[in-house]
Parts: C-alpha cells; sequence; structure tokens
C-alpha cells in the first residue's frame, strides 16, 4: 500500500513537471511579444524596441526557454512560490482567491448531486419498469443532451431575472472582504448612499451559489443517476442478499447494509476522479453567473483578444490543476481501499 | 441449437444469422432509436447538402446583411416576417424573408445561419471524433494487444487525461495553432477555424475510446479463435486488423456516437467562449452567445424574455436536439448489441 502510493506519487511528480514544460514549451511556439502586456505596442505605438527589449529583459523572458522553467521549477521547490507573473501580480494570491471560487462551486455542487442522485437512483433501481423509473431514465436521457451553459442559462432566467428569487450573478466571499486603505494623500470618493456595500457573510455566500450549485447538480444528475441504478440492480441480484433474506434479516437491514453500502462506496472514488474534469463545467457556471474562479482567470490569460495571455500564471494555473487532479486521483485509490475490502491495489 | 445435423437444409446455412445482421434486427424494433437516426440524417441533409439550397430559394445569404431586420434598437426582427431588402447589398430580391427570425444587430437570416453553424458544428464533432476514434482504437489495440509498458504509459496518462479539464488545453493548443491552421479550408470543404479545431480536439478526446478498446481487446486476445490465427501463423497485425477490428466495430459506434455528442456540446463551448469557429462564421456555440443573457433588452420583470431571447434558443434547441439524437442512437445501438442486458 505504501509503496503503491510512493509510486504513484512518483509518476504524478514526473507528470507534473511534463505537463508544465509542454506548457512552456508551447507557449514559446506564440508569436506575440510578452513586452506588449506591460506596455502599448504594435501600430501607432511610441514604444521602440530597445524599450521592449529592455521590458523583455526585465521579465526575463529573453533567456532560453529550459532557463525559465528552470527558475520557475526552482522557485516553486525552494519557497513555494509561482512568482510574479507577467502583468506584475502576485500569481499565489490570485491562484488562492480563484481557487477559492472554483472550490465554492464544485463542492457544493458535489452535495447537491449527491443529494438529488442517491434517492433518485435508488427509487429508480427498486421500482425496476414502473412508471417512475421510465420517467427518470427517459428525463436523465434529455438531462445528458443539455449543455452545462444552457441549463446555467434557463435557470438564471427563471429564478433570477423573471421570478426574483435568488441573486444571479457575482460571488460573495464568507469572511468580510479585506479593502486595503488608500495610500496617504489618495482621496478616495465615498459611495453615495444607499449603495450596496460589498456583500461577505455566509448566508450571502450560499444564496449566491444556489444557481451554480444547481446547475453543476443538473449536468451531471443524469450520469449518476444511472450509474446508481444500475450498480444497485446489479447488487440486489448477488446471492450475499439472497442469502441475507434467507437469514431473515428485516427488509431495511437488508437494504442498508447489504444493498447499498457496497453499491455506493464505490461512488466516492468516482466523486473525486470526476471532479478534476468537473472543472470544464465549473468554467461554464462561472462564465454563466459571473463568479470569476480559476476557469475564468483561464479564459483570461489565453484569450488573445483579451491580450492577457501571460505564461507564469498559465504555467502555474496548468500546474496547480494538475496537482489537484493527481491528488483526488491518489485520495480515490486510497479511500476506495479503505473502505471496499474487496479492491486490492495492484503492483503495477 | 436444439436442431440436428440431419434437419440442417441448405435453406437453414443461407439465413441471414451473422451477429451485425441480429444487431441490425433488434435496431430496426427500437423506434426510439430509429427517429433518433432518421432526425441526424434530417440535420445533416439540411446543414451540407440543402443549405445552400435554401440560400439559393431565399435569395441571400449566411452572411448577408439587413439594416432593415432590425428595428430602432437593434432589435431583430421576429420569426416568420418578412423585411424589406432594397438597402442590402447583397440580397437578390425586394423582400427577404425570415423563417426564424434576424440574429442580432447585424440583421442577418437566422435560418440560413443555422444551418451554416450546424454545417460548422457537425463538421468539427463528426471529424475530431472520428479523429479520435482511429488514434484511440490503436492505441487501445497496441495497448491491449501488446501489454507491456506501452500499456502502463496508456492507463496512467488515460487516467490523468480523463479527469484533466480537456477544455484548457484545447484553448491553449488552439491559441498555437489556430493562426496556422485556420486558413487551410481544403478547397471550401471546411469551415475556416474547423481543422485546428478538429485537430486540437482529436488530439485530447482519444483516451475514452483507447481505454474502451484497450480493455475489449483484453479479453479478445484470450479468445479461441485468436489461438487459432496464432497457430495458423498470423502475424500481429493480421491478427488486430481482420480478427479483432470486427469484433470492436460495435462497440466503436455506440461509444463514437457518445463521443460525439459530447463532442458537440465542448465545441459549442468553446465557440460560445469565443475560442473555436472565428467570427463572423457561424457555428451554433457562437451563435448562442449573441443577445446572451438578453444584453439588448434587460428584462427586468418582463416575463416576455422568452420572446426576446429566440436568437439564443434557437441554437439552443439546435444543440440540444443534435446531442440527444446521437446519445438515443448510441442507447439504441448499445441495446441492440447486448440483448441481455437489465433494462
Amino acid at each position: 500500500m505504501i509503496g503503491h502510493v510512493i509510486r504513484r506519487l512518483i509518476a504524478s511528480i514526473v507528470l507534473l513537471l511534463a505537463l508544465t514544460l509542454a506548457t512552456f514549451l508551447i507557449f514559446k511556439t506564440i508569436p506575440l511579444d510578452p513586452a506588449c502586456l506591460k506596455v502599448d505596442c504594435g501600430q501607432g505605438s511610441t514604444a521602440t524596441k530597445a524599450q521592449l527589449q529592455a521590458i523583455d529583459h526585465q521579465l526575463g523572458v529573453d533567456r532560453p526557454i529550459l532557463v525559465q522553467y528552470k527558475d520557475f521549477i526552482w522557485s516553486l521547490a525552494r519557497h513555494g512560490s509561482f512568482g510574479s507573473s507577467w502583468s506584475n501580480s502576485n500569481i499565489n494570491e490570485t491562484l488562492r482567491s480563484g481557487l477559492a471560487h472554483t472550490a465554492s462551486i464544485l463542492l457544493g455542487g458535489v452535495v447537491f448531486l449527491l443529494a438529488l442522485a442517491i434517492p433518485l437512483g435508488i427509487i429508480s433501481a427498486l421500482r425496476q419498469n414502473s412508471a417512475l423509473d421510465r420517467a427518470i431514465l427517459f428525463g436523465s436521457i434529455f438531462g445528458i443532451a443539455l449543455h452545462p451553459l444552457i441549463i446555467g442559462y434557463l435557470l438564471r432566467q427563471v429564478f433570477g431575472a423573471t421570478l426574483h428569487v435568488l441573486p444571479s450573478s457575482f460571488y460573495c466571499t464568507i469572511a468580510k472582504p479585506h479593502i486595503p486603505p488608500p495610500p496617504p494623500g489618495v482621496h478616495v470618493i465615498p459611495p453615495p448612499p444607499g449603495t450596496p456595500g460589498p456583500c461577505y457573510g455566509l448566508g450571502s455566500w450560499a444564496s449566491h451559489l444556489v444557481l451554480p450549485w444547481l446547475t453543476f447538480a443538473l449536468f451531471f444528475l443524469p450520469l449518476y443517476i444511472r450509474l446508481i441504478r444500475a450498480r444497485v440492480l446489479e447488487t440486489l441480484g448477488e446471492p450475499h442478499v439472497a442469502t441475507a433474506r434467507a437469514k431473515g434479516a428485516s427488509e431495511q437491514r437488508v437494504m442498508l447494509r447489504h444493498v447499498l453500502r457496497p453499491a455506493l462506496i464505490p461512488l466516492t472514488p468516482m466523486v473525486a476522479m470526476d471532479l478534476g474534469g468537473a472543472l470544464m463545467a465549473a468554467i461554464y457556471i462561472e462564465f454563466v453567473f459571473s463568479l470569476g474562479g480559476i476557469g475564468g482567470l483561464v479564459l483570461g490569460v489565453l484569450s488573445p483578444d483579451r491580450a492577457g495571455y501571460d505564461l507564469p500564471l498559465v504555467a502555474s494555473l496548468f500546474f496547480v490543476i494538475a496537482a489537484i487532479i493527481v491528488l483526488l486521483n491518489l485520495i480515490a485509490d486510497i479511500v476506495q481501499t479503505a473502505l471496499d475490502p474487496r479492491v486490492r491495489l495492484s503492483t503495477a | 441449437m436444439t436442431t440436428t445435423a440431419a434437419a440442417r437444409t441448405p435453406l437453414d446455412i443461407s439465413l441471414p444469422t451473422s451477429g451485425t445482421v441480429l444487431t441490425w434486427r433488434r435496431l430496426k424494433r427500437d423506434r426510439l432509436a430509429m427517429a433518433s437516426g432518421l432526425y441526424i440524417l434530417f440535420v445533416l441533409a439540411l446543414c451540407f447538402p440543402l443549405a445552400p439550397l435554401f440560400a439559393q430559394l431565399l435569395g441571400h445569404g449566411a452572411d448577408t446583411i439587413f439594416p432593415n431586420a432590425v428595428d430602432l434598437n437593434l432589435k431583430p426582427v421576429g420569426p416568420w416576417s418578412h423585411v424589406d431588402a432594397s438597402n442590402s447589398i447583397a440580397a437578390a430580391h425586394g423582400r427577404a424573408f425570415f423563417l426564424f427570425g434576424a440574429d442580432g444587430s447585424l440583421g442577418r437570416d437566422e435560418f440560413l445561419r443555422l444551418l451554416a453553424g450546424g454545417r460548422a458544428s457537425l463538421e468539427i464533432a463528426i471529424g475530431a471524433t472520428l479523429l479520435a476514434m482511429v488514434i484511440g482504437t490503436f492505441v487501445g489495440c497496441v495497448a491491449g494487444y501488446y501489454r507491456g509498458w506501452t500499456d502502463v504509459v496508456l492507463s496512467r496518462v488515460t487516467e490523468f487525461a480523463m479527469g484533466f479539464p480537456i477544455l484548457f488545453l484545447v484553448i491553449a493548443l488552439g491559441f498555437t495553432i489556430s493562426d496556422r491552421l485556420s486558413a487551410i479550408t481544403l478547397h471550401g470543404l471546411f469551415v475556416p477555424g474547423a481543422l485546428s479545431l478538429i485537430a486540437v480536439i482529436g488530439i485530447f478526446n482519444w483516451f475514452y475510446i483507447a481505454r474502451i478498446v484497450r480493455s475489449q481487446v483484453l479479453t479478445l486476445r484470450e479468445r479461441e479463435f485468436v489461438e487459432a490465427a496464432r497457430m495458423a501463423g498470423s502475424s500481429d497485425r493480421r491478427i488486430i486488423v481482420r480478427h479483432l477490428l470486427p469484433h470492436l466495430s460495435g462497440t466503436l459506434t455506440v461509444y463514437g456516437s457518445l463521443v460525439l455528442a459530447g463532442t458537440i456540446i465542448l465545441e459549442a463551448g468553446l465557440s460560445f467562449l469565443n475560442f473555436g469557429v472565428p467570427l463572423p462564421n457561424a457555428s451554433w456555440g457562437n451563435m448562442m452567445s449573441t443577445n446572451w443573457g438578453t444584453v439588448l433588452y434587460p428584462s427586468g420583470k418582463d416575463p416576455a424574455w422568452v420572446t426576446s431571447s429566440w436568437t439564443s434558443i434557437w441554437p439552443a434547441v439546435a444543440i440540444f436536439s443534435a446531442v440527444l439524437a446521437f446519445a438515443l442512437f448510441a442507447e439504441g445501438v448499445r441495446r441492440a448489441l447486448d440483448p441481455l442486458e437489465v433494462r
């Protein structure tokens, strides 16, 4: 078990290094001058070539790409810091706030998802071939075809714009946001009375995230309902269930101990593994509800028309995302072995 | 198998009882699958051969701009409206007919753009899926048949790639290669930008198929007919191509249509976020972003958002129905392939 974990960790580190190296190499091919991030360049610009080169030198992008890569990894391994991005922001802070938003969406979404999928899947399996089961299955096929953008759009229009039940955009932090005091000598115009301040607190955090969570849950719901249904049906047909019934166990005990437990345990690693891919749905959700998390960062950083392309930030983003996925995979493995005695980790 | 050897007449032998024929018979009985198959053919026909025909009939193209198709507030005309086309440059007739209304502040024909967008979206989805299937089948066969280090590497990479949000990689890579590839249309065969999207999506989308093919090949390679072929002196290549691939065709149809459905969704998302088909070329994804969130007409308490945001609704319905059709078709084929499956 420990040997397995160590082997996996080594493989993961190699993978992370390869991915970041690939990011650096791919970026090398982009025909854009990083100096353009700092100053206006191109047509009608007054910046001279020497000035652009000076900025390139200051950013350190005139060095060979492998040296830049080495420095990036070194600073990460030595100080645990991603350094600063080309547009001069602290990457660690940018990532931290983005991750908080995205993690809020994903974790709440998973809770919503399981709260909906488990009962529906179990009902569907227990009332197999009934009208209810058919309705749930039919609905889940329709759900597969729904784009998260469409789900989010409909929810936002119906609950946000038309019924005004729930806020339909923006993210509220749980803690009171820290607004730095203005530097001395700068006079800040106070907002006119009656304008709402920055929102914060558990209540507004949750209420702003209900629709995103629901979108997330609805997007993954069809898959999970079908999965849970199939697993429960499979377990119901196994001999140990018949044995338990024959021994006179109550139906409740049979269901809880002998059917649901083995049927639902594999969900834990599945959820852990799906969370990485769920980042994709999170991009759409962040976009629809203007939440600004990791997805928004990636879009902003890679978008050519927003001129935001920024190698250190992109490499750090990819590194963090990949590290999270690798970690989730590992956790999935360990959790599964711990919960399910039938699973033995392979030595390969 | 109760028939004795004596009762077996040549007539029995001539009966079509191959697996493919049986599957096809079962599929034909599945009305939902057949309906979705027909719908797919219908959409393909509309978007590819019939689209220029409709443009001819209506007298204007998908990119023709009609200043009169929008009102003073730049609100486009609704479905089923006739518009004075006298001040439009490229229109052939004096009056233009808009079946689905106009597309936005530019006043282009939503119906024709929906067909053009369908062409782009389906071209990309089909192309990328085929590419992914070719790569995936090849890698899956090699990994499953030869085992060894290919298998180990594939398993690790697949496990990671299936968890990694492909969208990020597609965006990152698309950014770098699209400049070189987006101009290539192969004499109008592809929509501009389609080729680079096909390449990028295909390159990152084969893991799922590779994994399924690998697991199938792992069991198939132990079967007697492979052993027999090997004993008869067949080369590995011949065994894979002639003996293993035919067994995979059913599975590949099922997962191919599922991947295709997923690719339509992915492409729509990319184009929606403006990383896909470059504007002004239509695609279902970037059409959906027109008037997204009804920016033009802030709805407020107005429950009429349905009527004012149909420019987003048409492509949304197109995406939904196409994906649904592919998913239902895949489901039907899967059921037809596996008649004993617990429903």
